[in-house]
């Protein structure tokens, strides 16, 4: 089998914070397939977005990586980089897609020209017709009527659907192997989010773009990916193809979260309790004082085990679930 | 959960295409629009601070004729001195007369000297601007610089190094600064002038053309008077360019360094823009707010210079206006409130035309 396009191996992220340190990410590792579209799913503040952000090396500077690596085919380990060829990286071989589509774009210059720089910081020499003609092309992709019009005007006068699709535009631009979406649809009203979705899924589909997708709804990775990580307190609990892990989730955490989708003529399942202060690195499962399930040996953390099946959950319950029936 | 619609209706979102994208941000009819709103409110304000400042100063308490004349006068001369400067009228009277020659260029004589305001003002202002300007210029540049440097490094070591120099001349009084550097430039290394003003002593001005001495000395060839003119501006320059640089590179360094901490300069560092492209972002965004502070900083500059103005001697319009003020030499106070109120509303007035100018985002009804 070939290598996997983007192999993220115990990534951990510190966030200092003040006097104290917020362990925000921690040892999660990944995998992202050629021309895959892999959920990250997790409640807010479970590290989904630090973690993207640190493959891409955009942490602000009051965060550091202590740990890890992420081996982009090709390219390298991102995180080892020299700022030059990280560049180059950026952009060109991974796309971006952030979350505020206003707050991505530059306030001052018009779109052309933000189009124009981003062109001819990986192709040397672009001229501004060129680029302009590659910048339309891409607009009237993502589904802008009148490209040329929204290249000649500024960030805030476009609505928000607008705005993402231009963002949207802009990763997608130079071709990129890899696309990281961070919650590409937050702020925007829920038919413009489906809109923008099946095109960014139909767009990554179309041309065997790789996606690492970036949300908290279920149902859109439940549409879009084919596999999906479930992450919990910075770390990975659960991944595995998605028709296997929404059927049959064996994580505690992952079954509740499954639990709290609202689904007609049932009651909905309410998880106790509230996620754990990540100032404080816990011995044992992070989950655990929420957990159903929890027993003696969840003091000490469990490692995620991949199971052969293409899933990995991190559980104790995986290795020894006649003790836990016994309970 | 599965609404998926088929590509083809993946509605083309043409519905907020702006009408007036493009052309209209920046058309010559937009910037005669917008001066032409700015100058109308500068005309009034300034209206405003002229009463104002009249108001302020004539009601403030204390007696002028009292310390003009001194505590031995009679109450005879009192009276006779009161009524040559015209303070027995009633409020409302001097302020009639005070508009009155006012619209026609005259800001009174000095209580003291029986000089013309207007002229005093014409003598003294270009010392003063000269000085202010190069002082201005000067600390904008180090400000800017050391702003960005430390923006750049936040909370890095070179952050703190360069964050400690501005918290020290922050902390430091500039008449203080003032001292210390005519220690050290003038008397210990003696390669600066000494502080007695803008020429030495023994030097006689140019003729007069513009006011500036520096610039009459050139047109008037007398190159030793414009390089003795230079030299004096140093120390004084130094002085106030260091505290306002202090104080401006805080600014530079919170604006530029959220700027550099935005979004959108963390998604044009993901695009794999260049770094100085991604610095051109920054700048762009943070331009606005540096140059408003910039402005604040011109005028306190410009208020503020009288302290040092003295210390080296100067005879400009801030050690005159303190000499006014401390006389209680009403003329003398509302002429310098007059000028430092036109300089601060004409320096406001270009700030708030430039930066809607420079951002599209700002228009003008």
């Amino acid at each position: 089998m070939a290598p996997p396009l983007l192999s993220v191996r115990d990534l951990s992220v510190r966030i200092r914070s003040g006097e104290s340190i917020v362990h925000a990410v921690n040892d999660v590792s990944l995998d992202v397939e050629e021309g895959e579209i892999v959920g990250v799913v997790g409640e807010s503040g479970c590290g989904k977005s630090t973690m993207v952000k640190a493959v891409l090396r955009l942490l602000a500077p009051e965060a550091e990586v202590p740990s890890g690596s992420a081996v982009l085919a090709g390219s390298g380990d991102l995180l080892a980089l020299d700022h030059k060829r990280l560049r180059q990286v950026r952009g060109a071989h991974v796309g971006y897609v952030s979350q505020n589509p206003f707050g991505a774009l530059n306030p001052i210059y018009r779109l052309d020209r933000q189009f124009h720089n981003l062109v001819a910081a990986h192709r040397k020499g672009t001229s501004r017709g060129e680029s302009r003609r590659m910048a339309a092309k891409m607009l009237d992709a993502v589904g802008i009527a009148g490209p040329d019009r929204v290249l000649d005007g500024y960030a805030h006068q476009l609505s928000g659907g607008m705005a993402q699709r231009v963002v949207i535009a802009m990763s997608f631009l130079l071709d990129p192997r890899l696309v990281i979406a961070d919650e590409p649809t937050t702020g925007l009203d829920v038919t413009v989010q489906r809109q923008i979705l099946d095109m960014v899924a139909e767009l990554a589909r179309a041309d065997g773009r790789a996606m690492l997708l970036v949300t908290h709804d279920l149902g859109v990775v439940a549409q879009y990916c084919r596999r999906v990580v479930v992450m919990y307190a910075g770390r990975v609990v659960e991944s595995g193809p998605v028709a296997d892990v929404f059927t049959s989730p064996r994580h505690p955490y992952t079954q509740a979260l499954l639990g709290a989708v609202p689904r007609p003529g049932q009651p909905l399942e309410r998880l106790p309790g509230a996620v754990p202060d990540l100032r404080v690195l816990s011995e044992g499962c992070a989950f655990a004082p929420r957990c159903r399930s929890a027993f003696d040996a969840c003091s000490v953390r469990p490692e995620p085990t991949p199971g052969g099946d293409g899933r990995t959950v991190a559980c104790h319950l995986e290795k020894e679930p006649a003790d836990a029936a016994a309970r | 959960m599965s609404t998926a619609t088929p590509p083809e209706t993946t509605a083309r979102d043409d519905s907020a295409v702006p009408e007036s994208s493009g052309m209209a941000s920046r058309s010559p009819a937009r910037l005669v629009k917008l001066v032409g709103s700015r100058l109308l409110f500068a005309v009034v304000a300034l209206f405003a601070v002229v009463t104002l400042s009249f108001l302020l100063v004539s009601l403030t308490p204390g007696d002028p004729v009292q310390v003009i004349a001194g505590d031995l006068a009679t109450e005879e001369q009192l009276d006779a001195l009161r009524t040559e400067l015209g303070l027995d009228q009633s409020l409302w009277a001097r302020y009639v007369d005070y508009i009155g020659a006012l619209l026609s260029g005259d800001l009174g004589t000095s209580y003291y000297t029986s000089t013309s305001v207007a002229g005093e003002i014409a003598d003294r202002l270009p010392a003063t601007l000269t000085l202010t300007v190069l002082s201005m210029a000067l600390a904008v540049i180090i400000g800017i610089a050391v702003g960005a440097a430390a923006g750049y490094f936040r909370s890095r070591w070179q952050d703190r190094i360069l964050n400690s120099g501005v918290g020290f001349f922050q902390s430091i009084p500039d008449f203080f600064l003032g001292l210390v550097l005519i220690y050290a430039g003038f008397f210990l290394l003696g390669w600066a002038p000494a502080p007695v003003g803008q020429l030495d002593i023994i030097q006689l001005p140019p003729p007069s053309v513009t006011g500036f001495i520096t610039i009459d000395a050139i047109i008037a060839g007398q190159w030793s008077v414009a390089a003795s003119s230079l030299g004096h501006l140093v120390l004084p320059v130094l002085t106030l360019a260091l505290v306002y640089a202090a104080s401006f590179a805080r600014i530079a360094r919170s604006s530029i360094g959220s700027a550099l901490n935005s979004q959108q300069v963390q998604y044009a560092r993901a695009l794999g823009l260049r770094e100085r492209t991604v610095l051109r972002y920054a700048l762009v965004e943070a331009r606005s707010s540096v140059l408003t502070y910039g402005g604040i900083v011109f005028v306190t500059l410009f208020g503020g210079v009288a302290i040092v103005e003295t210390v080296f001697a100067w005879e400009g319009l801030g050690q005159w206006a303190l000499d006014g003020i401390l006389g209680m030499d009403i003329p003398v106070v509302q002429g310098f409130v007059l000028v430092a109120g036109a300089i601060t509303l004409t320096v406001y007035t270009l700030v708030d035309i430039a930066v809607a100018w420079l951002d599209p985002r700002i228009s003008h009804g």
